[in-house]
């Protein structure tokens, strides 16, 4: 049992848990935005660009499955990131030789 | 020692949840016997914590409904200190645990809106002091800078306004390092991975401070009884 007090302090302010909010308050979703379509020649650059900027993927994976990874990519002697851009490759996303190469050693190469 | 110290502020990503855990998890590594409750509807400690892991001695319970409280009250009879992790906004579930604290910590980035959310949360703190629950035993609070970065110069005016204010200010922080989110991963934190890492210490700092506040407080009611 609160004191008036602390009874009128609980009672100005919500649950923590969204219970009674969700009730009151209708859920509207927003119409998806309209995303442009991509043309062969603007895929082309957009492929480009990405392979020009690269951006961290982090997930978490059962710690069996990173091991199983490791010697795999150690197996076949290439890197994590090529073994898994292979494997995102297989699920029918558009993935480049040149992407999976990585920029790693291009300029090496370029000046060599 | 603090029996129940909350964290709170009415702001999300303070870093309520990233110090509640690093407490924790330091009294632990030092043999005490602590517990955290999550009190945050996201959950995002009690998601994280891995029972068999290498906190498995850490309880991790999560909380977010109104009878806070009495989990708290159940668990301070095992644990010490019980730290509760809160959401970020003002809410029952907070107000139910800062009722049963004894140290409520108040987070902020050195921001003007984290600074905004901190006062209204230090006032929400006298609010609940008036009431007849903790009529003469108000909870000690204390505010703490968070993700600051060395050497600016918004983190040393956030700290001299809030001073000149008379608001009780930590003197140790908890400086931005990406030992927090890299520990967080596995809902681990600094002193458990990198116990003599610089957010460790930072840690370590921060708890100091809050032991001599207590024995401070101690002193006072002891002078008061005599």
């Amino acid at each position: 049992m609160s004191s008036k007090k602390l009874g009128a302090l609980l009672r100005a302010v919500p649950p923590a848990t969204a219970r009674e909010s969700a009730e009151s308050v209708p859920v509207v979703s927003p119409d998806p935005p309209v995303l442009p379509s991509i043309s062969g020649t603007q895929k082309a650059t957009h492929l480009e660009r990405a392979l020009e900027r690269e951006v961290p993927l982090q997930v978490l994976i059962p710690a069996n499955i990173r091991k199983q990874l490791a010697l795999k990519a150690a197996d076949e002697g290439e890197s994590l990131r090529a073994l898994v851009l292979r494997a995102i490759r297989s699920l029918g996303v558009t993935v480049t030789d040149a992407e999976i190469a990585g920029k790693r050693g291009q300029k090496k190469k370029l000046t060599q | 020692m603090f029996g129940v110290i909350t964290l709170a502020t009415s702001k999300g990503g303070a870093g309520k949840s990233t110090l509640a855990r690093s407490l924790a998890a330091h009294w632990f590594a030092l043999g005490h016997h602590p517990a955290l409750v999550d009190a945050d509807p996201q959950r995002s400690l009690a998601n994280r914590h891995d029972p068999a892991g290498r906190l498995a001695g850490l309880p991790v319970i999560p909380e977010p409904e109104e009878r806070v409280g009495e989990v708290i009250e159940e668990l301070r009879l095992k644990h010490t200190p019980v730290i509760v992790d809160t959401a970020g906004f003002r809410n029952r579930t907070t107000i139910g645990a800062l009722v049963v604290t004894d140290l409520a910590i108040i987070p902020l980035k050195p921001a003007v809106e984290d600074v905004d959310a901190a006062i209204a949360t230090y006032d929400l703190i006298q609010e609940i002091n008036e009431t007849d629950e903790r009529e003469g035993r108000p909870i000690k609070v204390v505010m703490v800078l968070t993700m600051t970065q060395r050497g600016t110069v918004i983190a040393r005016h956030v700290r001299n306004q809030l001073a000149s204010a008379n608001y009780p200010l930590l003197t140790a922080e908890m400086p931005n390092r990406v030992a927090y989110p890299e520990a967080g991963i596995e809902g681990l934190s600094p002193s458990t991975i990198e116990p003599d890492g610089a957010a460790a210490r930072d840690i370590a700092a921060l708890i100091h401070e809050i032991t001599n506040i207590e024995k401070h407080e101690l002193r006072k009611v002891k002078e008061a009884a005599a």
